[in-house]
């Protein structure tokens, strides 16, 4: 036990790892949500878009003038959404097995928080760690 | 020896800290915006300490601050943002005569130079600082973490624009 009123940086050591859970648990979010979609085909054009749309904004629009014909994956892009379509299939068990394991990591280090108890994250995390298993399930089968 | 039983109203809020005769007290985790705590205290007397939790007063801050900045891609992912440096800064006496003493903390809205805590119950306290301090250290430290994590944003932006220029 510390004295003195001072934090010390072993005090400062669980808040940390809560910190880390929380990013964590954010970003499992995300890849859990791609992993899931990517399962159903109908939902890769869609992903295709939403790359896209990202480039254009991350690059705040910049991107039409390093390339001018950037316009042409909007327009045509009917063979690029098709090669899209074999990449994410291809990185589909990948994706679940990220997602599986940020889930996982995730809801330990929630769990180590004596402070919080973070419900509906920890919920979502068995959730989706359930959906992840099934997936990995089905798309191995669909391997086999 | 007294069992002082300590509830503390929405500690997140403030991030707070509370110390007893120099040690922390260890709460229950939080429910419905209340934390409690049972502390054996074998003086008839005994000093509360409330101080604020901040990850940029640690030692290694900016060490962290960056790799979560980075983890969270430029804190796009990151729930925890640093804004304010104002901390507070409370201490008493807690007098511990009652058969059963219990008291209940409750940290007040922030606004630099009011009282920071609200101390209620039947143990009396007799306070010696209970004030919203802004901490020019943190308020240093946070003009340098903005400063940095503009900048690697934008370096970032620049490299992803060759990387794709490159790929394209």
């Amino acid at each position: 036990m510390k004295s003195d009123n001072k934090l010390f940086i072993s005090d400062y050591a669980p808040g940390y790892l809560t910190h880390f859970g929380l990013i964590l648990s954010n970003l499992s979010i995300v890849v859990t949500i791609i992993a899931f979609l990517s399962m159903f085909t109908v939902f890769i054009p869609a992903l295709y878009w939403i790359g896209l749309i990202l480039i254009v904004l991350c690059s705040i629009g910049t991107i039409f003038i390093i390339d001018p014909n950037f316009g042409r994956f909007f327009t045509d892009g009917s063979e690029i959404v098709v090669s899209f379509y074999e990449k994410v299939t291809s990185i589909t068990p990948t994706l679940a097995i990220v997602g599986l394991v940020m889930v996982a990591c995730s809801f330990v280090i929630l769990l180590l928080d004596k402070r919080e108890r973070y419900v509906g994250r920890k919920v979502y995390s068995i959730l989706m760690a359930i959906v992840m298993i099934i997936e990995l399930v089905i798309v191995s089968g669909v391997a086999l | 020896m007294k069992q002082l039983k300590i509830k503390f109203i929405n500690p997140r809020y403030h991030n707070a800290v509370v110390f007893l005769d120099g040690k922390q007290v260890k709460f229950s985790k939080v429910k419905d915006g209340v934390c409690e705590a049972t502390v054996n205290v074998e003086k008839p007397r005994a000093n509360l300490s409330v101080l604020t939790y901040n990850e940029l007063i640690s030692p290694l801050w900016w060490f962290f601050s960056l790799i979560f900045y980075l983890i969270s891609v430029f804190g796009l992912f990151d729930p925890i943002k640093v804004k304010s440096a104002v901390t507070i800064n409370y201490s008493s006496t807690i007098d511990l005569s009652e058969e059963q003493p219990f008291i209940t903390i409750k940290t007040n809205r922030i606004k630099v130079g009011d009282s920071a805590i609200t101390i209620s119950g039947n143990a009396k306290n007799y306070d010696e600082n209970n004030v919203f301090v802004l901490d020019k250290t943190l308020q240093k430290r946070i003009k340098i973490l903005r400063v940095l994590k503009i900048f690697i944003f934008i370096v970032a932006v620049l490299l992803i624009i060759l990387k794709i220029a490159k790929i394209i």
